[in-house]
């Protein structure tokens, strides 16, 4: 177990090491003078040149890289000068906004997969199966953040229950952005456990079940949802990785001021620090809840236990 | 049965379960699959046909602008006989962009998820048959893209590497390699076990052969069916990006760009933002049908693998 617990924590180090190393690449790619850039058009050229050996602008790429990887390891993700601010304050202002999103959509997510499944499990090939299976299908068809663009119309502009964006309303402005993501998440979620459930419900041990007198509705959710949830797990916190993304997007829709505003407001200004700051936050962030999920399976699936601890 | 859960103690892997014995219920959507999927066929060829042949069917310059497309207020003009869909913030005919922007959008997708699946065929074949270490590091690497969220990575690509739709392709490549190298070698260590790659070792055949001509046609029918999938979400990418103000930039048309230009105009002019999300839906529909309907086998040569993780990447 312990073993296994170093290898993964040395991938997830690989992981940010390699996220570090395509930031710093991508950052060398970009054509023109970064000094120049920092200084502004209007600099001299005494400015330049200062900017460019105080920034190391002037050393060799290989001794960049590897001060930008101590600097990384010691927690110093460099300076944000479209935010005036070092890129470690940004983010630890703003996460919380998108981690609060991410798990509350996440959670939202369960909460409307998991029952919709299993409420559609046991009617295979009925009205409400179809249309799930069809709303799973047109909601994964059109782009996520149209969902937010129509409940922000629809339910602020129109209706005015909610603000229309921002987080001075407390957990109002939260509703909308969470439901955005959430709603198209769980639907394919639900469309994804159905068919896990309906492959379940095809095995034998049901059949042992039945015959031993269970109900049906009772062997649903001790039998056949663990056992079709456990291997979803690993894709569940794929999943969340996505949400991540996503809610990153719907922040601009909503005006929510969390990392994911920052980072395209950074792609806008091309603020390279804060572009890859918030890069490695989300590799991170997806790193350790792979984890964490994968640990989980193993604690919970003896099957994978044996096959994974050896 | 391998122990390819033990392998690197990389990423978890559950075990297989055994594939079903011959001659047991095999397609029972067989019917539904075929509607599906020329459903899906049709609307591709139409989109298609649409798009190529768009200086014939776009009744407008698409990027002209025009004092006669503008409405009295200086804004849009909604939809009417000279404008077929109405016109954009420019006077421009939004049914001429709109087809000239699926044109660029839809062949971005196309091209770049055609790259990504020979990167993630070549890459999923190689690290099933070199097994060993050469085999899981690719994997790792493999599992390394998987980790990072792949709209963020387009994002900052596109950014760094400037606007235009060269850096769009490049970007979806990087984006959708790593899942298409994940099916490729799920479904080539599924099919490696199977008796007849054995049959063909022992008549001689080298590794080289037994990749080309015994695994590599079982593994394709699979990841073409989601290479179709992918080609949609990979519109999806783009209108996300276009959106944010990244890839294809003015006066050049996409869906994301238009979608993006018309969210100033969204309360008074619905159309711009709907007309394009209509017809992204359309396509991504389409490219569902397909890749769905050729992912349930026609005959059981292969047990399908499924993969859920991809399902979960259409968003």
């Amino acid at each position: 177990m312990s073993l296994y617990i170093v290898r993964r924590l040395l991938l997830a180090l690989v992981t940010l090491w390699a996220l570090a190393t395509l930031g710093f690449l991508l950052v060398e790619a970009i054509p023109g003078d970064p000094a120049r850039q920092l200084a502004g058009p209007t600099a001299s050229v005494q400015t330049v040149e200062r900017i460019r050996h105080a920034y190391g602008f002037d050393q060799p790429a290989w001794d960049r890289y590897s001060a930008t990887l101590t600097r990384y390891a010691h927690m110093d993700l460099g300076y944000s000068f479209s935010r005036s601010e070092d890129v470690r304050a940004v983010i630890a202002r703003d996460v919380g906004h998108t981690l609060a999103l991410t798990v509350f959509a996440f959670i939202g997510e369960l909460l409307i997969g998991i029952p919709l499944a299993l409420f559609v499990t046991a009617r295979k090939g009925r009205v409400a199966d179809g249309t799930l299976m069809a709303a799973a299908g047109a909601t994964s068809a059109i782009p996520t953040f149209l969902v937010g663009l129509l409940f922000l119309y629809l339910f602020s502009f129109r209706l005015g229950w909610f603000p229309l964006g921002g987080t001075t309303a407390g957990l109002k402005s939260y509703v909308l952005p969470v439901l955005t993501v959430a709603i198209p998440y769980g639907l394919v979620l639900a469309r994804i456990l159905r068919n896990s459930l309906l492959e379940e419900l095809e095995k034998p041990y049901v059949e042992f079940a039945l015959a031993r007198g269970e109900r049906m509705r009772r062997i649903r959710w001790r039998h056949i949802l663990p056992n079709a949830i456990v291997p979803l797990f690993s894709v569940l916190a794929l999943d969340f990785a996505g949400l991540f993304a996503m809610v990153a997007v719907v922040e601009v829709v909503f005006s929510i001021p969390g990392v994911g505003s920052d980072l395209f407001g950074a792609i806008r200004r091309i603020d390279t620090a804060l572009i890859i700051g918030v890069a490695i936050v989300a590799g991170l962030v997806v790193v350790t809840v792979n984890l964490l999920a994968d640990l989980a399976v193993i604690a919970i699936d003896p099957r994978v236990r044996r096959a994974t601890l050896g | 049965m391998t122990d390819r859960g033990m392998e690197a103690g990389g990423t978890l892997t559950i075990p297989e379960t055994p594939p079903l014995p011959e001659g047991i219920a095999a397609a029972p959507e067989r019917g539904e699959r075929r509607i599906g999927l020329r459903v899906g066929m049709v609307i591709l060829a139409l989109i298609t046909l649409v798009s190529i042949a768009a200086p014939l069917a776009a009744p407008k310059d698409p990027n002209r602008e025009s004092v006669a497309g503008l409405g009295p207020n200086g804004g849009p003009q909604g939809p009417g006989l000279a404008w077929p869909l109405g016109t954009d913030a420019k006077g421009r005919d939004l049914m001429s962009r709109l087809i000239y922007g699926g044109r660029v959008t839809f062949g971005a997708a196309a091209i770049a998820i055609a790259l990504a699946t020979l990167i993630g065929l070549t890459i999923g074949l190689l690290a099933a048959s070199s097994g060993g270490a050469g085999g899981s590091v690719l994997m790792r690497v493999t599992d390394i893209g998987l980790a990072i969220p792949g709209l963020l990575l387009a994002a900052a690509l596109t950014s760094v590497l400037g606007s235009g739709v060269t850096s769009l392709i490049v970007a979806l490549v990087a984006v959708f390699w790593a899942p298409l190298a994940r099916v490729t070698y799920g479904q080539a260590v599924v099919i490696k076990e199977r008796p007849f790659v054995d049959a063909a070792r022992s008549l001689g055949a080298g590794r080289t052969r037994i990749l080309l001509e015994e695994i590599a046609p079982h593994v394709l029918p699979i990841l073409l069916a989601y290479s179709a999938l992918c080609v949609g979400w990979a519109a999806l990418f783009e209108s996300s990006l276009g959106f944010l103000g990244l890839g294809v930039q003015e006066p050049t048309s996409s869906i994301g760009a238009m979608l993006g230009s018309g969210l100033a105009w969204y309360r008074l002019h619905p159309g711009l933002i709907i007309f394009p999300a209509l017809y992204l839906g359309l396509f991504v529909t389409a490219t569902t049908l397909i890749g769905e309907g050729l992912r349930k086998p026609r005959r059981r040569v292969a047990a399908p693998t499924t993969a859920p993780e991809l399902e979960l990447m259409s968003r």
